[in-house]
């Protein structure tokens, strides 16, 4: 797939996400590279992570949307589908991913995975334990994690 | 489609015309997210450009909407996209001039008459207005398309009332709205004016003469080319195909295979557009195609801070002191050839100081002597992977914390932090490349070349901070990293990580 593809196809999704400005999420391409982006999520009211900001790395392969970008959490993450180097499991950013989605439908799903996390197969087996045995030691090592990030 | 490459739905946001997102956005692929070109329709009835599901099917044969099987055979040119297409193009300039241009205007026309105007004089006055625009029609239609603008009226009647922007009709600011979206759905309730207000709206005859114009260009010139079974072709055919398409037939036989398909693609795909391409403009797209495809792999080679010359400078001890070895080397043979060989040979070797055995290993070496010897350069290129000279942090990453790697990579490592300064660098770049090459097949999975080894591997050594979560973090880890390798609709992305 030719790059320019790759870069037309970016920049529409960049424009898009830019005037429609959806609540809670937000992504940028890194300075001078449209195929490198950072994106932020907020954390969904309701769950340990409301209040907290969450960024992220999406890095576009040659012949995306054919094949899915590469997405990590920068921040330091405590999740049960997340491990401790910021890697995600997540079905549509593997086997489940389609040309048709893009930045903004990536960042919602993600977004979504901190409210639900999928226990049975997890990356962090800590978190995993935690979510449904005791929400207050979760939520302190979450805090735990995610001030680490700061320093 | 040229003028559609810088536009966006979310253009009507904020217009007069917000509605009229909806319908921009209807009218583009889901895919590349532009207006369709060469719309297909696939067995489960989505409809996308014809290039964009075509490389959908070659990555993993399924439906990027829906994720249903299917096959390129399936796909049927979806020819009433492509009208509503050519329809809406036709006037999107205009409706977006209106949307933004006119906006003043209306809004004067809305303070004018909200507070003043009483229902019945607005019903009172459509029907005379439908009447007027219905004889200005008639006048119209054996006029030029020059005189359309005259026949808006220029002052606008103080009414209070506000022009439909597609058939004219003036009413309540408040019905407009809803009126638009009906009128672009349904241009019919008002054809007194449609076909001359707006005449991209596609009438019976113009689409006569698009299908038969579409008939006489796409059907005989651009035939459908079939898939080859690679597996059946033996290089030598493979090549001759190639050159029978009239496609580069170099390189190696996994891009001959690549190039092949691409090119079908394009190829096909533009057997279904209404306006298809030249074969020079397809050949550029392959050949963009093909810089795309390629150069991600030597850009990996080089670091960021890499440099020729810093490297020739770094080792130019090493360069001279093998030039030198290389030159007593050749004069000592010369000397040994020329007591050895008759005169006729001594002439050519006199006029070449170079012995003939070794031709080609001294003509590189002494050659440009900044530059770093090419024998051993090849293989790091071919390698694929971020090799440098001095052991870079992604190696380090590699041997320090995978557990597989630990014995092969040792002397990987010991040989790079000796290079530098070491006697010989291009003797032990070989090895050392071979080994890290061993190394990957050890791996469960190949890292894709987007993703930095050295985070792909970090995933082991945070583990032992947390003890306890250890056993379980790992195993899930190498579930999830398997996925890449086991599943078969990423063929494509390996193989390019690969390389």
């Amino acid at each position: 797939m030719a790059a320019d593809s790759v870069n037309k196809r970016l920049q529409t999704e960049l424009m898009q996400l830019m005037m429609s400005s959806t609540p809670g999420i937000s992504a940028f391409p890194q300075e001078g590279n449209l195929t490198r982006w950072t994106g932020t999520i907020n954390g969904p009211e309701g769950t340990p992570y409301e209040g907290l900001t969450f960024k992220l790395s999406l890095e576009f392969p040659s012949n995306y949307p054919m094949s899915p970008p590469l997405v990590m959490f920068t921040t330091p993450m405590f999740h049960p589908n997340v491990d401790m180097a910021g890697r995600i499991c997540l079905d549509i950013l593997k086997d489940k991913w389609s040309a048709v989605y893009n930045v903004q439908s990536i960042l919602l799903s993600l977004q979504s995975l901190l409210g639900e996390p999928n226990n049975l197969s997890p990356l962090n087996g800590q978190a995993a334990e935690l979510w449904d045995s005791d929400p207050k030691e979760y939520k302190r090592l979450l805090l735990l994690r995610h001030r680490s990030g700061d320093a | 489609m040229a003028e559609s490459t810088a536009t966006d739905p979310t253009d009507w946001d904020g217009t007069n015309l917000p509605f009229i997102s909806s319908l921009d956005a209807a009218l583009r692929c889901e895919v590349c997210k532009e207006f369709y070109t060469a719309p297909v329709m696939t067995n489960c009835c989505h409809t996308f450009c014809s290039i964009c599901i075509r490389r959908a099917f070659n990555n993993d044969g399924k439906c990027p909407a829906c994720r249903t099987n299917g096959q390129e055979y399936q796909l049927r040119r979806n020819t009433i996209v492509q009208d509503l297409l050519d329809a809406f193009l036709g006037c999107r300039d205009k409706l977006f001039h209106f949307a933004t241009k006119e906006q003043d205007s209306i809004f004067r026309d809305e303070r004018e008459s909200t507070p003043s105007n009483p229902q019945p004089s607005s019903q009172s006055q459509r029907p005379r207005r439908r009447a007027a625009a219905a004889a200005a029609a008639v006048k119209l239609s054996d006029d030029e398309k020059e005189d359309l603008q005259p026949v808006e009226p220029a002052p606008p009647p103080d009414d209070g009332l506000v022009a439909c922007p597609v058939c004219s009709r003036r009413m309540k600011v408040d019905a407009i709205n809803a009126h638009v979206n009906k009128c672009l759905d349904n241009p019919v309730p008002a054809p007194s004016a449609a076909p001359a207000s707006n005449p991209a709206l596609v009438t019976p005859a113009v689409r006569q003469l698009r299908s038969t114009r579409t008939a006489t260009r796409s059907g005989p010139l651009f035939e459908r080319l079939p898939k080859l079974t690679y597996s059946m072709l033996k290089d030598k055919q493979l090549r001759q195909k190639l050159r029978e398409l009239g496609i580069s037939d170099a390189g190696s036989r996994k891009l001959l295979e690549e190039r092949h398909t691409e090119w079908i693609t394009i190829w096909n795909a533009n057997a279904d557009a209404t306006y298809p391409k030249s074969k020079k403009e397809m050949l550029d797209a392959l050949n963009s195609w093909e810089r795309a495809h390629t150069r991600p792999a030597n850009n990996k080679t080089k670091l960021a801070d890499w440099s020729d010359d810093n490297w020739a400078a770094k080792n130019s001890d090493d360069f001279s002191s093998l030039i030198e070895k290389a030159r007593a080397n050749a004069k000592r043979q010369k000397i040994e050839k020329v007591e050895m060989e008759p005169d006729s040979f001594r002439k050519e070797t006199a006029s070449a100081p170079v012995p003939r055995l070794s031709a080609s290993w001294t003509e590189t070496a002494i050659g440009p002597s900044s530059q770093p010897p090419i024998s051993a350069q090849p293989n790091i290129r071919n390698a694929g992977m971020s090799f440098s000279p001095q052991p870079t942090p992604s190696i380090d990453a590699h041997i320090d914390h995978h557990p597989h790697a630990q014995p092969s990579v040792l002397p990987t490592e010991s040989l790079m932090g000796a290079q530098p300064n070491g006697g010989r660098p291009l003797l032990r770049t070989q090895p050392s490349v071979t080994m890290s090459l061993q190394y990957h097949s050890n791996l469960p999975h190949v890292p894709s070349m987007y993703s930095p080894p050295s985070q792909e591997h970090r995933t082991h050594a945070p583990s032992q901070s947390q003890p306890q979560s250890r056993q379980l973090s790992s195993s899930a880890y190498s579930s999830a990293s398997t996925v890449p390798v086991t599943v078969n609709i990423n063929d494509k992305r390996k193989y390019e990580s690969v390389e």
